[in-house]
């Protein structure tokens, strides 16, 4: 901190003091400006005499001294203005019990005036105290705009925060991350000693808080988090919106462990569909329940939480929870619809038995081949995601498809060829309604066409088809050469290899091709064998799918 | 955290904007933290202040009346006197301006609004300070 002697009066004030010395110069007099102590900080000495710097001194000593106590007002020597020699005034008065700060402005009038010059003295008497009396009324105001500017700049901090909170929650992360991200902005600009968020989980159907966030040191057990619930939950009944306490007006309502000096926890209200068993009643379709909490203990530079603070934390708990809603809804999105997805291709499988588990393996199989092109053809992992997701429902079109003609042994005619051959455009004609699956058609359509455009259902040719169903086709072909099938013996994996480099130019585009037979291709196999796709059918499938899946909903 | 130490004279600082509330919260800021505030409403008066008083750096709205924080910042570097000042640029979300001139002109640091005072400050200290490692060297 600077120094206090000169802590008073800032440098504008300094000028406008010697602004006002000079033209009391006008006057033939000297004016000054001096401290508690007589310490003149400014003198004018226009009046063309010397001022007694003793007599100055204690003018001003005086002058302060003789401050009434609640007065703050201007005063001067009018006592005995005849007499005086000196005029003078307070100027600031700083707030001090005992009087010890302070400034004085003094004027000098030299010399004893004499009665002509009595009407003049009356008048400086006037000017200084008008004077005086205007200096600290502009003080107190420049105090009071200091006093709102610091206010105004902690909201500024706050704003900051809260725009910070809102524009990160575009990004789609795991709920962890962005209450961290709450709970470190907060600590920046509150001052705590500990701030934590809970999250509602429900486990073996029971529920309970989590501490998924938190910074500084807080200490957060499961005792204690029941606890805040329960707690929390008595204020909401009484209608308030947040759990506030402290010894500072009253003595705590709550008990609370030994080195909690303030409390204020903040709910964050929520649609929880799951809900335990443990919340009784019929569950009102939309009814707002607390899916975690908010806690920050022992504030730092002030003795308690205010209301603002009540306000800020409000505001930022119903972001976190607008996000952590946001992120379940879209989880149970994603989960819905893969689980539809599955639907589909299970009952595929029904009908044709021999290809069950034949999606799920071609869209292992396109995602490999995907993954070796990936460089060379620039593709990112989204339209990974999305081959994947062709390759899996690649034979939806197979549901138009008679069952008896799927499956039929022997020789079938070239009508029922054509109708075979017809499952492309069916698959694409089905996903075409589906506004999220466009991207995924061209695997469906294409899959059967060949470079040498003899494929189907369009004839187109070499790079007429596009990537999508050129890898989609190499994976159903692969998977087809080494499965069982009606019409056909199942091929080793070499043997495999081997047809796909014959067909070349022909049927696989060689770019494609060579890229599959050149990766560890017995690697994928040992991976199909082991079950991985089956594993990968059980959770890990559910979960690459979501992810898939994911990509098509953002 | 205190690396410029004690200070003999406090660091001046310049701070224009033509909204008011901006220039005294970032005064009553930079007043509690041992630094000199100049303040100015516009550019031409910002101008005026830094060839007198020769500031340690200069925080300056974009957006302003009758001469933009960018016109200003040209006046300055073609003005010898205060070619060196160090510049902070405040703009608002959408008018950020290209690296091209932030180079050009030689401008320290780009701060959209709504901006934290407090960071403010700390991007305040480090180009000052960086300043004077510059300086020693």
């Amino acid at each position: 901190m600077p120094d206090t002697v000169t802590a008073g009066l800032t440098a504008s004030e300094m000028r406008e003091l010697k602004d006002f010395g000079d033209r009391l110069a006008a006057l033939g007099v000297n004016f000054a400006v001096c401290d508690f102590e007589g310490r003149p900080l400014l003198l004018c000495k226009m009046g063309g005499f010397e001022t007694d710097p003793v007599r100055l001194a204690k003018t001003a000593r005086d002058c302060l001294k003789n401050l009434p106590a609640k007065k703050e007002g201007p005063r001067d020597d009018s006592s005995s203005l005849s007499a005086s020699r000196y005029l003078s005034a307070v100027l600031v008065p700083l707030a001090d019990t005992k009087r010890q700060t302070g400034f004085a402005a003094v004027i000098d009038l030299g010399g004893t005036p004499d009665m002509n010059n009595q009407q003049q003295v009356h008048i400086l008497s006037e000017l200084l105290r008008l004077f005086t009396g205007k200096f600290i009324s502009q003080r107190k105001s420049t105090e009071q705009m200091d006093m709102i500017s610091s206010e105004l700049a902690q909201t500024y901090e706050e704003l900051v925060l809260l725009y910070k909170i809102s524009t990160n929650m575009e990004i789609v992360e795991p709920d962890a991350n962005f209450l961290q991200m709450a709970c470190d902005s907060l600590t920046e600009i509150v001052s705590v000693e500990g701030i934590a968020i809970l999250q509602e989980k429900t486990v073996d159907d029971k529920s309970r808080f989590v501490l998924i966030a938190g910074a500084g040191v807080i200490d957060i057990d499961d005792r204690t988090t029941s606890l805040l619930y329960s707690r929390l939950q008595q204020e909401m009944n009484k209608g308030k919106e947040v759990l506030l306490d402290s010894e500072v007006d009253a003595p705590f309502r709550h008990e609370w462990p030994k080195n909690i000096r303030n409390i204020i926890v903040v709910p964050m209200f929520g649609r929880n569909k799951t809900r335990s068993s443990q919340q009784a009643g019929p569950r009102q379709p939309g009814a707002s329940c607390i899916i975690g909490m908010l806690v920050a203990v022992n504030r730092l530079d002030k003795p308690d939480f205010d209301s603002t603070d009540a306000k800020l934390f409000t505001s930022v708990a119903s972001e976190c929870a607008v996000f952590v809603e946001n992120n379940r809804l879209f989880g149970d999105l994603k989960e819905l619809f893969i689980g539809s997805l599955k639907a589909l291709t299970r009952s595929i499988d029904a009908k044709d038995r021999y290809t069950r588990g034949h999606s799920e393996r071609v869209a292992f199989i396109s995602k490999w081949i995907a993954e070796q092109l990936a460089e060379d053809e620039n593709l990112d992992q989204e339209q990974i995601h999305k081959i994947y997701l062709a390759g899996l429902l690649h034979d939806i079109g197979k549901i138009g498809i008679d069952e008896k003609l799927l499956c039929k042994l022997g020789r079938i005619t070239a009508r029922e060829r054509n109708k075979l051959r017809m499952h492309p455009s069916i698959g694409a004609n089905i996903l075409g309604g589906i506004k999220q699956m466009r991207d995924i058609i061209p695997g469906v359509l294409c899959h059967h066409e060949r470079v040498d455009g003899k494929g189907y259902p369009s004839g187109l040719k070499g790079d007429q088809i596009p990537l999508m169903g050129k890898i989609v086709g190499l994976a159903d072909s692969f998977d087809a050469m080494t499965s069982e099938r009606v019409y056909k013996d199942v091929m080793t994996v070499e043997k495999a290899m081997a047809e796909i480099e014959k067909r070349l130019g022909t049927q696989f585009d060689e770019k494609v091709a060579n890229a599959f037979l050149k990766s560890d291709v017995y690697h994928l196999w040992d991976l199909m064998e082991e079950g991985a796709v089956k594993t990968y059918g059980a959770e890990d499938f559910s979960q690459y799918g979501s992810v898939a899946v994911g990509t098509l909903i953002t | 955290m205190h690396r410029k130490g004690q200070r003999m004279t406090p660091r001046k600082v310049l701070v224009v904007d033509d909204e008011v509330h901006i220039v005294h919260v970032v005064a009553i800021k930079l007043r509690n933290n041992g630094y000199e505030p100049i303040t100015a409403g516009n550019g031409q008066e910002a101008y005026d202040l830094a060839c007198r008083e020769n500031p340690d750096i200069i925080i300056a709205d974009y957006m302003m009346p009758v001469m933009s924080g960018l016109e200003l910042l040209e006046k300055l570097r073609e003005n010898e006197t205060t070619r060196n000042i160090p510049f902070i640029l405040l703009t608002a979300r959408n008018f950020a301006i290209d690296d091209v001139n932030q180079q050009r002109l030689n401008v320290s640091q780009c701060i959209t609004k709504p901006f934290s005072p407090k960071e403010l400050l700390r991007n305040i200290e480090d180009i000052l300070y960086q300043k004077e490692l510059a300086n020693q060297t």
